[in-house]
């Protein structure tokens, strides 16, 4: 479908109105809203896969669901609770297929290795791949989306119990494996 | 977030802090042209849909002509029925019983 919007204006108009063109079959307008949203789903997907050529596959898999149900969002404000359900989902069937790999601790002392000769700040997604996939994501919802239990019990489908013991524990882990890192900040 | 969340504010500050650089390339150049080429599938298995269910109209005519004309000939037998006094009769003894049906349901 042809954009009602030229480019330019796409480029300035509010969030709302994108998404009502996007939702009406606007192609240009869903990239528009992919443009706005691409970093925050490729970040959300790196922190769980922590690799760039993963997770980009995956929020295009994000994309593309998105725009093939596009038409069933009954309303523009609930869009970024939608798309973060499509990420979870993602993820989710993902992890289901079993391509995933936890990182031993072994396999960490490497990565420590590596990432502090390049940039110590990547030290957390290294600390982050060492956590059991439902547990990474669950602290990625809580820390990185600031999400809150209930959120992440609606999205994941986890029982509530379970979110806030994986969210303490993967967080213990993490202030384990990242000894010191409320000194340097 | 929520306060009563209660977490790790430390932690929290360091996810905060190190956002990793997305690279900058043609993701959503790239994402738009799958998104093309799914709309460009789609309309064409809507296309080749409705060519399929046209032909096999086309396909199943003769035997539809042929249901069509026995409907045809069975309605034509049971209204000639109906016409008749034999089958008035009986609709009105129906219809009877359908009024007499509904007004007892009503009280």
């Amino acid at each position: 479908m042809e954009s009602r919007l030229a480019a330019a204006d796409l480029h300035k108009a509010a969030d709302t109105l994108v998404i009502a063109l996007a939702c009406a079959g606007d192609d240009s307008a869903f990239a528009e809203v992919m443009r706005r949203r691409q970093a925050r789903v490729r970040r959300f997907m790196y922190y769980l896969c922590r690799q760039w050529a993963m997770a980009d596959d995956l929020a295009q898999h994000v994309f593309l669901n998105a725009w093939r149900s596009l038409k069933r969002l009954r309303s523009a404000a609930a869009f970024d609770g939608w798309l973060k359900r499509i990420m979870v989902n993602t993820w989710l069937e993902e992890v289901r297929r079993g391509k995933l790999v936890t990182v031993t601790d072994v396999e960490l002392e490497d990565l420590a290795v590596h990432h502090d000769a390049t940039a110590a700040g990547m030290d957390l997604d290294a600390a982050l791949c060492t956590l059991p996939p439902d547990m990474r994501l669950c602290v990625v919802l809580a820390y990185n989306e600031g999400m809150a239990h209930p959120e992440i019990v609606a999205a994941t489908g986890l029982p509530l119990g379970t979110v806030k013991s994986h969210i303490s524990r993967g967080a213990a882990r993490l202030r384990e494996l990242l000894a010191g890192y409320g000194e340097e900040s | 977030m929520s306060e009563q969340n209660d977490f790790d504010s430390k932690l929290l500050a360091r996810f905060e802090q190190e956002q990793p650089r997305v690279p900058a390339d043609s993701f959503v150049a790239a994402t738009m042209q799958k998104v093309r080429a799914e709309g460009r599938r789609r309309e064409f298995m809507r296309v080749g849909w409705r060519v399929a269910g046209l032909a096999a109209l086309v396909m199943a005519s003769p035997w539809l002509i042929k249901g069509v004309e026995r409907l045809n000939a069975a309605l034509d037998s049971s209204f000639s029925l109906a016409l008749g006094q034999a089958g008035s009769w009986i609709l009105g003894a129906l219809a009877l019983l359908a009024a007499l049906v509904m007004r007892a349901r009503r009280r």
